[in-house]
């Protein structure tokens, strides 16, 4: 079991205003964590303290690597919708902005490695846009696009916030088959609004709401999350049954 | 024509000019990619009107306006950057106040300096024909450095202008970056004034990218489409103010346009 990223007493947000209160985490090799919580709970930032995005007010961040390894440590899929559309750049150059590191900037991209690109986006069924410009991507395909870009570099933990957003329902099938394979070589953290989906492929699950609560299950009972302090907006509405979260027996 | 031609070449301040235009299609076609593909077309407004006050700065204290317009420039690109980045003024509103503070204090230290009022028509809309040595080989010098930076650097300059958070979880030096093109976007603007003038300007480094963002959306190709189109238009407008007798600035950008209407025109 090793250790990845340690958080130690995380209090981090913005503008002077703490998101997230002594927060505590160990990533370890073979995690897949699932991480829940209410919107403005604190999940992205959470993420962005991991990836060294956010500093933090107080705590520390401990990654277990060492010099030239510390560059491809982390791949990133960030939550979609937050790049201009019109950006004059090809599926292809997206993909391969995965490979470049703050160390190398003036490497140049080898034959072999548009190869890998290339087999990546085949793996992803987009290979056939690979000379297209980001903006004539469906929603969908720009997402398989982004997951190639953050596991190009091959990283031993890969932090995905809402993947599962935008995406339509045949992706988003094919999209935990990829991440459980992924997981056989890295870990993964993911943030994610559908529990549903969620828990049935994580292997863990931390509970963020200004605190973290970890669950070292994927299975989480609604007497659990009350008792983390942490209610989630569940996707269906009313009183529907719900497939993982195990209702609360009334002999328990 | 071509005998004339050749006459008009023979001309010291002619060779300087054609030598100008060539140099500023280049690197405006460039940095204009850079900023059309950023959306930073108004930033850019904001930078070009500022070096105003740094022209005034100069010629109150009596060093080479350029001088002033480059230094001052560059300062107020850099505060653009750091302050749109702090995030708690709105950028497009700070922008603003940049423009019209170089503007008011050119006037006013032009104003202020005794004796002789220069030009201000000139550094408004342009006079290439006037183009000093020292002039063409400071914009020379840039288009080099220039160049060969964005050759060297092309990816991590496109990518962290892509997606610059992404570009930091890869370790790149995104906010270095940012600073040296913006000081880029900054002297480029000022070296160009004597080529199109302060209110002219923008349209160097917007309307070339814009025609040939029609032809292709790849960067790289924006880039070198951009530098030919601003060639073309350049060259043509300077033959033509010469052998009409209008004023250079608007005769390149009247080509300019055309070149666009014409692109857009068999793009469809």
């Amino acid at each position: 079991m090793d250790r990845l990223v340690e958080l130690d007493r995380i209090t981090a947000g913005y503008g002077g205003q703490a998101v997230l209160k002594e927060v505590s985490l160990i990533i370890r090799e073979p995690d897949f964590i699932g991480v829940i919580g209410p919107n403005g709970g604190g999940k992205t930032t959470l993420l962005r303290v991991i990836i060294g995005l956010l500093a933090p007010f107080s705590g520390s961040v401990r990654y277990h690597a060492t010099g030239e390894e510390r560059y491809n440590f982390i791949g990133y899929l960030p939550q979609l919708m937050q790049f201009d559309p019109r950006f004059p750049i090809t599926a292809m150059d997206v993909v391969l902005s995965g490979i470049m590191t703050g160390n190398r900037l003036m490497r140049r991209v080898t034959a072999k490695e548009r190869k890998q690109a290339l087999q990546l986006l085949e793996q992803m069924g987009v290979a056939h846009l690979h000379d297209k410009a980001i903006g004539e991507l469906s929603g969908g395909e720009r997402q398989r696009l982004f997951l190639c870009r953050s596991i190009i570099s091959g990283p031993r933990l890969l932090i995905l916030d809402e993947p599962d957003t935008f995406v339509d329902n045949r992706f988003e099938h094919d999209l935990y088959d990829i991440l459980r394979d992924l997981n056989e070589r890295m870990a993964v953290i993911m943030v994610s609004h559908d529990l549903g989906t969620i828990s049935g492929n994580v292997k863990t699950i931390a509970c963020v709401n200004r605190n973290l609560h970890y669950h070292p299950s994927n299975i989480i009972t609604e007497q659990q999350l009350a008792a983390y302090d942490c209610p989630i907006q569940l996707i269906t509405h009313g009183n529907v049954p719900h497939t993982v979260l195990k209702k609360h027996e009334p002999w328990q | 024509m071509a005998m004339i031609f050749m006459e008009i070449l023979s001309y010291r301040f002619f060779q300087f000019a054609l030598a100008a235009a060539m140099l500023t299609s280049i690197l405006c076609g460039l940095i204009g990619t850079y900023i059309v593909s950023r959306r930073m077309v108004f930033i850019s407004g904001g930078i070009t009107h500022t070096s105003f006050g740094g022209i005034g700065i100069g010629y109150f204290l009596g060093i080479p306006p350029m001088i002033g317009a480059a230094v001052f420039s560059v300062l107020s690109a850099l505060g653009i950057e750091y302050f749109s980045r702090k995030g708690d003024i709105r950028n497009d509103s700070m922008i603003a106040i940049f423009w019209a503070l170089g503007m008011a204090l050119g006037i006013l230290f032009i104003f202020l300096t005794p004796g002789y009022a220069p030009n201000l028509m000139s550094y408004l809309f342009g006079n290439i024909l006037t183009i000093s040595k020292a002039e063409l080989l400071a914009l020379a010098i840039l288009t080099v450095i220039t160049l060969a930076a964005f050759i060297l650097f092309y990816r991590p300059i496109l990518y962290i202008a892509f997606d610059e958070e992404f570009a930091r979880t890869r370790l790149l030096p995104v906010q270095l970056i940012k600073y040296l093109i913006i000081s880029i976007i900054a002297l480029t603007i000022v070296f160009s004034i004597r080529v199109a003038g302060i209110i002219l300007i923008i349209s160097l480094l917007t309307i070339p990218q814009t025609a040939a963002n029609l032809l292709t959306r790849r960067f790289d190709r924006i880039a070198v489409y951009a530098i030919l189109l601003g060639l073309v238009g350049n060259i043509g407008g300077l033959i033509l103010s010469y052998y009409l007798n209008i004023p250079s600035g608007a005769a390149i950008i009247l080509c300019l346009v055309v070149i666009f209407v014409v692109v857009r025109l068999l793009k469809r």
